[in-house]
């Protein structure tokens, strides 16, 4: 297992690098510079900027530079904020954004498995109508228009929480709520139907044979066998939650990194972009590799050597 | 499809009529309003939904409804574009990778894994700068992070079946790889494809919105419903029409497709 | 484990920013204002966005500052210009120290404005200093040594400054931020990592007090300030990107002071207690092309002066007002209000039937379509679909906006590329020359690319002029060049400054180049 693990870890990363040279190259095929304000500095100003930052040597020399930096544990300062690491923004910035995520993410689970159960189990009753007439609501609002709902309601009317910052506990609660809705509403889905369908299988059925009650059947036996193409959905959702708040952030005025990330790809602040990258590449790699060791646990007839 | 119909769901019928009131909306939008969608008035701006303007009228004093009507060409476009050449794309790099296995799924996996590391929202945002703020540019954006998960979800499923004794005899008897993936393997999938697919247009529809939300989408006065839900979101404590009837749309578009999935998936399942 | 580590300190800091401000409010007269983002950089050589306006004005002080548009002793307390009006001497006030007590002295300028000027620095508004002997030399790389720029400390309370021709603004020169002193001692301790709370030292009313990044920024009464401070102790910028979500704090009461919002609400909050209009030295213009470095039918056409000015005449500019709802005065001159230079009676009015005359003199074909550029922003966008109306009503012109980010923008102003183009120009200091100098032929800013060698030369003339009257006979004459004859843009309106002030905070000011004082300000405690 260890070795597999390490085997996949070693494989990625020439990959990631591929990836973050091709972003690099991509990164200057955007129109527009990290420089380029209101106004337009004279030449002899243009040039110092240009010369300060190496934006003035070729572009292979660039990257070579970066690479190097790279291998010294550095990512280059940001060109938008002056004078501030990209390190020291993205440890500054990404536990917010993990926080904000890893609650989601657990909303998102325990929600999402808790009332697929229930639904399944009481497949074709009100109850199960009921969610499922909520979860295809869910699926069907966009993030922004949840959260400004929810900013009205509670904030503005209500006035019982704030509509943003993150000032404690309490500030938590609506950010949160609107970035798990849809993903949670995607994992009840995703839960009822596929223990629909294991209920339908042949253990359930001896299961039931030898007299093993309903709810023990629901959560012993086919809710693991169920967990196998949740779990293949939770990988990329919990990637998306970590990385993907972006909006989440923006409307409520989180100091994650999702934000920073947009700002920087729209401010072409090519270190921080890459910085990023190469943060969230790692986390995504690292998600993908345990979801495939979570598939090869649950269902042994799935043998990790194969995919290598 | 005529099955469909026939069948005593009355919830499922207003799912199909909705869906096809929007897309008749799309295709007969000139026929169905009687303003046009980018005609200003100023001295008629922002007023509330009325009997002559059903929907009211934004900032400019264009009417509404006819700016929801024509929206919905572009969002019904872009998402079911995006969706379908995802789809396709998704499935066949899946079940490839899936069923051959070995240097072939490495090599394609780290190829999803590559253009997972970017949030999707995120590259779009980054290929819309590349590709401009066309409709081309939005539909090759959303396409191109589209298809990822499913890759994966699809190759997971076919890792699982290739297992099964049916599939084990098919190809003891020498049947084609092809022949197995398209007989044996893939009808089974249907379901989950099914169910990602009801789970990937609502996706490239709100992906759009999301685009224009950060100021990415398509130009005005062309708009879809994601560009005018933010237009909305904007004003929504003065002006609550602005945002309520492009949400509605977007809105009930997706929820139709989400039941209508749902439908398909049991039925496909039935069969079985 | 450093993960759960980084997290366990993610929760704690949550925790304390609570309740550490639930418990520090009460005593501190508090005033809360909104950043649009994360400031660039507090380090004032280098600061160079609308963002960091408020935070540096706050901070620090330079030789001078501007009351409204007039200019005003800051740290000099009085300066003396002599005959041949090159040379400057500013005498700096004796009771001027920085916040750890030692004095301010005409050394701390010289340091700052070398800085300034050194090629490594790469600072983009070094440029503000060339007219001073020998700077721009020194920024070009071409004169390593600053003792040939020609600023000199007399003594240690003494500046003199030479430059290397009379220039009737330059007074104004000093107010900006990037003038402002540094000391020497600091930089040599921190480089360029001075700008941070516990190190930045500071001469101004306020100190930097705490920096979380992508969050607020703290600011403290500075205890060593020379002159009058005001009543409030503690200012919280808050950095708050979207501008719904910043309304939505103002309307919470999580803000005191917020001047970009929504324009759609703009009407119902203008009936709310904390609506202010300010005035601003912003003119937003529609601009024309001329550079065409891909010459397109449509660069061709726009070429003929009688189409710009078709199209100059069928803007109905008495309607933004209305449209972008915060009642904007149409432009008529480039140069706003109250500006010398500024009037009524320059500049195509509109008329829709004069244009289509105008248009079928220029030969341009019926139904053509022209491209214009654009930001993304919600203003812009708004402005522009007007435009494409009025132009497609009197004209049949096809407008196609080409919306782009803030930086794609930007580089595509650079390129020419599109023949129409909507901007804005608001001032750095309050003189008509700050506006009419950007369509110099060899300005980074003449973004239509326009060149004219007697504009060039009046724009010259005036800045060495002496007598107010003189000047602005010659602005006018240039702007009647620039408007009516060439049309090389077309002023649309002149840009207010719309806030919103929570009622409790009384004697606010801001100038017209956005430049936030609060040393009059009162907040009362009920509420």
């Amino acid at each position: 297992m260890l070795r597999y693990f390490i085997k996949r870890l070693l494989f990625s990363i020439p990959s990631l690098l591929v990836f973050l040279i091709a972003l690099f190259f991509l990164l200057r095929l955007a129109p527009g510079g990290p420089f380029d304000g209101e106004q337009v500095w004279p030449p002899e100003v243009q040039a110092n900027i240009l010369k300060k930052y190496h934006l003035d040597q070729p572009l292979h020399r660039q990257l070579t530079e970066w690479l190097i930096q790279l291998g010294h544990g550095d990512l280059n300062e940001s060109f938008q904020y002056l004078g501030k690491p990209v390190t020291e923004i993205l440890a500054e910035t990404f536990p917010v954004s993990l926080l904000l995520g890893t609650l989601a993410l657990g909303v998102c689970i325990s929600v999402g498995i808790f009332f697929g159960g229930i639904a399944a189990w009481r497949q074709g009753s009100l109850a199960d109508r009921l969610l499922l007439f909520i979860s295809s609501v869910s699926i069907s609002l966009p993030v922004f228009l949840i959260a400004s709902v929810l900013v009205l309601i509670f904030s503005l009317q209500l006035k019982w929480l704030p509509p943003a910052l993150w000032e404690g506990p309490s500030s938590a609660i609506l950010p949160v709520l609107a970035l798990s809705w849809r993903p949670s509403a995607i994992v009840f889905q995703l839960t009822r139907s596929t223990l629909i369908e294991s209920l339908r299988s042949d253990f359930v059925r001896t299961a039931r044979g030898k007299g093993v009650p309903e709810y023990g059947i629901i959560f012993k036996h086919a809710l693991k066998n169920a967990l196998i193409p949740v779990l293949g959905a939770l990988g990329p959702i919990a990637a998306n939650l970590v990385t993907g708040s972006f909006l989440v952030e923006l409307i409520f005025q989180i100091p994650g990194m999702g934000k920073y990330f947009v700002h920087a790809v729209l401010n072409r602040d090519y270190p921080l972009v890459m910085g990023v990258t190469l943060l969230y590449g790692g986390i995504l790699i690292l998600t993908h590799i345990l979801v495939d060791l979570a598939y090869a646990l649950v269902d042994p007839r799935i043998r990790l050597g194969e995919s290598l | 499809m005529r099955q469909i119909f026939q069948k005593q769901n009355r919830f499922l019928t207003f799912c199909c009529l909705a869906l096809s009131l929007m897309a008749g909306m799309a295709v007969f939008a000139p026929q169905v309003t009687h303003y046009s969608f980018e005609e200003q008035n100023i001295s008629e701006k922002l007023e509330p939904p009325s009997a002559k303007h059903w929907m009211g009228t934004d900032t400019l004093g264009r009417d509404l409804y006819s700016r929801v009507v024509y929206g919905a060409r572009l969002s019904l476009l872009v998402g079911f574009v995006t969706a379908i050449s995802g789809l396709l794309l998704g499935v066949s790099v899946g079940a490839i990778a899936g069923y051959r296995g070995g240097a072939i799924d490495l090599l394609l996996m780290n190829l999803v894994d590559f253009l997972m590391i970017f949030p999707s929202v995120l590259m779009a945002i980054l290929l819309m700068l590349l590709f401009g703020r066309g409709p081309l540019g939005i539909i090759l954006a959303i396409s191109i992070t589209s298809w990822l998960s499913l890759a994966r979800q699809v190759r997971g499923q076919v890792m699982q079946a290739k297992r099964f004794p049916y599939v084990e005899s098919a190809r003891a008897i020498g049947a084609s790889p092809a022949a197995i993936l398209f007989k044996h393997i893939l009808p089974n999938l249907l379901g989950p494809i099914l169910v990602s697919l009801t789970i990937q247009i609502p996706n490239n529809i709100m992906a759009e919105s999301l685009l224009s939300f950060v100021g990415l989408g398509l130009a005005p006065p062309y708009s879809s419903w994601g560009t005018l839900a933010n237009e909305g979101f904007r004003g929504m404590q003065t002006y609550p029409h602005l945002l309520i009837f492009p949400s509605a749309a977007i809105f009930i578009t997706i929820l139709a497709f989400n039941y209508l999935g749902d439908e398909l998936r049991k039925k496909s399942e039935k069969r079985l | 484990m450093k993960i759960c580590g980084r997290i366990l300190g993610a929760l704690l800091l949550f925790q304390v920013n609570g309740i550490g401000l639930a418990q520090a409010l009460p005593e501190l007269k508090n005033f809360t204002l909104r950043l649009q983002g994360e400031p660039e950089t507090l380090d004032w050589n280098k600061a160079h966005t609308p963002i960091e306006n408020y935070l540096m004005i706050t901070l620090m002080e330079g030789l001078v500052s501007l009351d409204s548009v007039k200019v005003e002793p800051a740290l000099a307390e009085s300066w003396k210009i002599s005959g041949d009006r090159k040379t400057y001497t500013f005498k700096i006030r004796k009771n001027a120290v920085w916040s750890d007590g030692v004095p301010v002295t005409a050394e701390d300028f010289l340091t700052s404005w070398k800085r300034l000027l050194a090629p490594e620095t790469a600072a983009a508004y070094a440029y503000f200093l060339f007219d001073i002997e020998g700077a721009e030399a020194f920024n070009q790389g071409k004169e390593k040594d600053f003792s040939k720029v020609a600023v000199k400390p007399l003594d240690s309370k003494t500046l003199q400054v030479r430059l290397r021709k009379p220039v009737s603004h330059w007074i104004s020169i000093p107010t900006h931020w990037v003038t402002f002193p540094l000391r020497k001692d600091i930089l040599e301790k921190y480089g360029d990592q001075w700008a941070k709370p516990g190190r930045m030292v500071t001469a101004g009313p306020y100190l930097l007090d705490r920096y979380d990044l992508n969050s607020q920024i703290i600011l403290k009464r500075n205890p060593k300030y020379y002159g009058h401070q005001g009543k409030v102790d503690q200012i919280t910028a808050l950095i708050v990107a979207d501008d719904t979500t910043a309304l939505q704090l103002y309307q919470t009461g999580k803000l005191d002071f917020l001047t970009d919002f929504p324009i759609l609400n703009v009407k119902s909050l203008s009936e709310t207690p904390g609506f202010q209009i300010f005035p601003y030295l912003k003119t937003v213009y529609l601009g024309f092309s001329f550079s065409p470095n891909h010459p397109t039918d449509a660069q061709k056409w726009i070429q003929n002066p009688h189409l710009r000015k078709a199209i100059a005449m069928s803007i109905d500019r008495s309607k933004i007002g209305e449209i972008l709802q915060g009642k904007q005065s149409p432009g008529a001159t480039f140069v706003p209000p109250p500006l010398t230079g500024s009037s009524k009676n320059v500049g195509i009015t509109y008329n829709p039937k004069e244009a289509l005359e105008e248009f079928r003199l220029s030969q341009a074909p019926k139904g053509i379509e022209l491209e214009i550029l654009i930001l993304n922003w919600e203003k812009t966008l708004t402005l522009a679909q007007f435009i494409q109306s009025q132009l497609k009503l009197h004209l049949g012109i096809q407008l196609n906006l080409q919306p782009y980010d803030n930086k794609t923008y930007r580089a595509q102003l650079d390129l020419h590329r599109h023949p129409l183009f909507l901007t804005s120009w608001s001032a750095d200091y309050p003189d008509p020359d700050n506006f009419l100098s950007i369509f110099l032929s060899d300005s980074g800013n003449n973004r239509p690319g326009w060149k004219n060698s007697s504009f060039d030369h009046k724009i010259l003339q005036a800045r060495q002029m002496p007598s107010s009257s003189q000047r602005e006979r010659l602005y006018i004459e240039m702007q009647r060049e620039l408007l009516d004859k060439e049309v090389v843009i077309v002023p649309l309106y002149y840009e207010p400054n719309i806030a919103l002030v929570n009622p409790r905070v009384r004697g606010l000011k801001l100038n017209p180049l956005n430049y936030l004082d609060i040393k009059g300000v009162e907040i009362s405690e009920t509420k």
